[in-house]
């Protein structure tokens, strides 16, 4: 046992610094002003700086993808909780054998590649709605659609996690409309499903190239891959503060959904 | 007077099964009506009809004489209980209760004063701010049931609340709803697979079979006078005694056990089974004229009754319920029967 247990320590320890060491190399190359063929253990504690990471904001071009970015990711957000909660409600409540054809129908962005999709759907509507791919907007299906994989499984195990029938029937029997259902019971019971849904399509929003390569959007990832030459130092200090961000955020999320399953492990009487 | 709630025909199928079929029966202001059957009898579907949750597929439900068949669930006014636990998680029992009041407007001292009594009228004073994972089986029924009530429901609808609890518990929130019900007069419909549970609390006694229903009445009724051998052998316990009826009419059992007399059970050679009650068998001294012959198997104590288990010869089994003080035989003994087959069922 006690073996076990030190293996698995050993192995936490090597994946740690798989994920760790790549980070702290970027940060030092991000905010140390130190060339970067003297970066050694004698330059470790020398001339850290965040100047990189202001010159990169105080860039117009970055600032205005930066905003894009984050609209877009706000309202692929809203997009994927309108469209995805009622849907999965809607099969765990009166469609439960349907289920898994649903789960079939989400890992399919997995399966077909990002070019076939831009392809095919702008293909479609650039003669019968050519305003729709002008628009940055435009992007927004398709990132609710590579979002899918991960956003379903979160809501599906958030609603797996409740008795969504009776909680359904308990609430309409009491006189609530089925809006008001899913808003007032449903939603504040897997908030932390719908919190995880929000920031994994935030997520994946703020680090997709191709699609918004392919539609010639420029979104914070392309802009980011743009200035690598012309200031790779800015670049890296906005990746890494992105990724930080973005782990802090999921890191948040799994450490209330614990406690929220503690607490209701918990039966007093 | 027309009823509160009221099944008229209704017939429901999922696919090739037969749910419900022809389902008529009326519920009156005051009256608590059990659905009594077996697993997969249609007594659920036939409450989720009522609440609106399952479209009838032909018939109508009428609420006061109003036809709410296509009604959706949340314009019914119907409270209801649920057997797994219903209450909504994020919310405390205060909150639970005042739901329905909130989403029907009332104001917010109204709606403290309607919670704070439905908290008192199930005894749960001091648990307000309590949320459901902090609460018991039995509590949380209690306040599902407040929850209900707390709306002023036309009919209260019940769908195996209890049967998730433990015994004991079982048997006190039994008679609490049916305390309340009584207290509030609300009409009501309880669905079951308890028969000890729909003879406790009913006052009528809805026995279902294959989505259509046996027989109705009073929870005496169906147990002393059951319409059908299926009523008679699913409401309390039964022995079968199969025979062939002899030429002066009485029963002829198998395996030459006996034969039972006391009535007449018609035309000769007709083969049949008749069913007995443990209650009216009783258990007599093996010399007594007119008894059947039997050994004692086993004699289960039960408190203040005592079942005596006996075998015919021929190796039918059969039980008498003996009031546990005049119990004075023991295993192996030999002991006579003397059946009373005026109160028996005639099975074909």
């Amino acid at each position: 046992m006690k073996q076990r247990n030190i293996l698995a320590k050993c192995v936490l320890i090597v994946i740690g610094l798989f994920y760790v060491l790549p980070m702290l190399s970027m940060a030092r190359f991000a905010f140390q002003r130190v060339p970067m063929a003297l970066l050694g253990w004698d330059t470790l504690f020398k001339r850290w700086t965040i100047q990189p990471l202001f010159t990169m904001m105080s860039d117009p071009i970055f600032r205005q993808s930066a905003f894009l970015s984050l609209r877009l990711a706000f309202l692929s957000a809203l997009v994927t909780l309108l469209v995805l909660v009622p849907t999965v409600v809607y099969v765990h409540v009166s469609m439960m054998r349907a289920r898994p054809v649903v789960e079939i129908i989400s890992v399919l962005p997995f399966v077909v590649p990002a070019i076939a999709l831009v392809v095919g759907i702008a293909g479609a509507f650039r003669d019968l709605a050519p305003w729709f791919i002008r628009s940055d907007y435009s992007l927004v299906p398709f990132y609710v659609i590579i979002a899918l994989p991960f956003t379903f499984r979160s809501i599906d195990n958030g609603l797996a996690s409740i008795d969504v029938k009776t909680l359904v029937d308990a609430s309409r029997s009491l006189g609530a409309s089925w809006t008001r259902t899913l808003w007032s019971v449903i939603v504040p019971n897997i908030r932390v499903a719908v919190a995880s849904a929000s920031f994994l399509t935030m997520t994946v929003v703020l680090g997709e190239f191709t699609i918004a390569s392919l539609l010639l959007k420029e979104t914070l990832p392309l802009i980011l891959s743009q200035s690598q030459g012309r200031e790779p130092q800015g670049s890296f200090a906005v990746g890494l503060v992105l990724l930080v961000i973005t782990a802090s955020l999921l890191g948040l999320i799994n450490r209330f959904s614990r406690r929220r399953n503690m607490a209701q492990s918990v039966t007093l009487l | 007077m027309s009823s509160e709630l009221s099944f008229s025909g209704v017939r429901k199928t999922f696919g090739e099964v037969v749910a419900l079929d022809t389902f008529s029966l009326e519920i009156q202001h005051g009256e608590l009506v059990t659905l009594l059957g077996p697993s997969g009898c249609g007594k659920t579907t036939a409450l989720r009809v009522a609440a609106g949750f399952e479209q009838a597929d032909s018939g109508t439900v009428t609420l006061k004489g109003v036809d709410i068949t296509a009604m959706p669930p949340n314009k019914r006014n119907m409270g209801m209980v649920f057997q797994n636990y219903s209450l909504f998680p994020h919310l405390s029992v205060s909150e639970n209760i005042g739901f329905g009041l909130k989403i029907r407007k009332r104001s917010a001292e109204d709606r403290k004063s309607m919670v704070n009594d439905a908290i008192a009228r199930v005894r749960l004073a001091g648990l307000a701010d309590r949320f459901p994972h902090q609460l018991s089986g039995g509590q949380q029924q209690r306040v599902a049931l407040a929850r209900a009530l707390a709306i002023t429901p036309q009919v209260l609808l019940l769908d195996e609340p209890l049967s998730a609890l433990d015994a004991k518990v079982r048997g006190e929130l039994r008679d609490e709803v049916r305390r309340v019900q009584k207290e509030t007069g609300v009409a009501t419909l309880f669905v079951t697979h308890d028969q000890d549970e729909a003879l406790a609390i009913s006052d009528t006694i809805c026995v279902m079979r294959d989505g259509a229903i046996q027989q109705v009445g009073a929870p005496r009724d169906v147990y002393l006078s059951p319409a059908t051998p299926f009523v008679a052998r699913f409401v309390g316990a039964m022995n079968e005694f199969a025979g062939v009826v002899a030429a002066d009419g009485s029963l002829a059992l198998d395996n030459a056990a006996g034969s039972l007399t006391g009535r007449n059970f018609g035309a000769s050679g007709t083969k049949l089974t008749l069913l007995v009650r443990p209650d009216d068998v009783v258990v007599c001294a093996a010399s007594e004229p007119g008894s059947l012959r039997a050994t004692v198997n086993t004699v289960l104590f039960g408190g203040s009754t005592t079942v005596v288990r006996v075998t015919l010869p021929g190796g039918l089994m059969v039980g008498a319920l003996v009031m546990s003080r005049d119990v004075t035989v023991r295993v192996d003994d030999v002991v006579g029967l003397r059946i009373d087959t005026s109160r028996g069922v005639v099975a074909e």
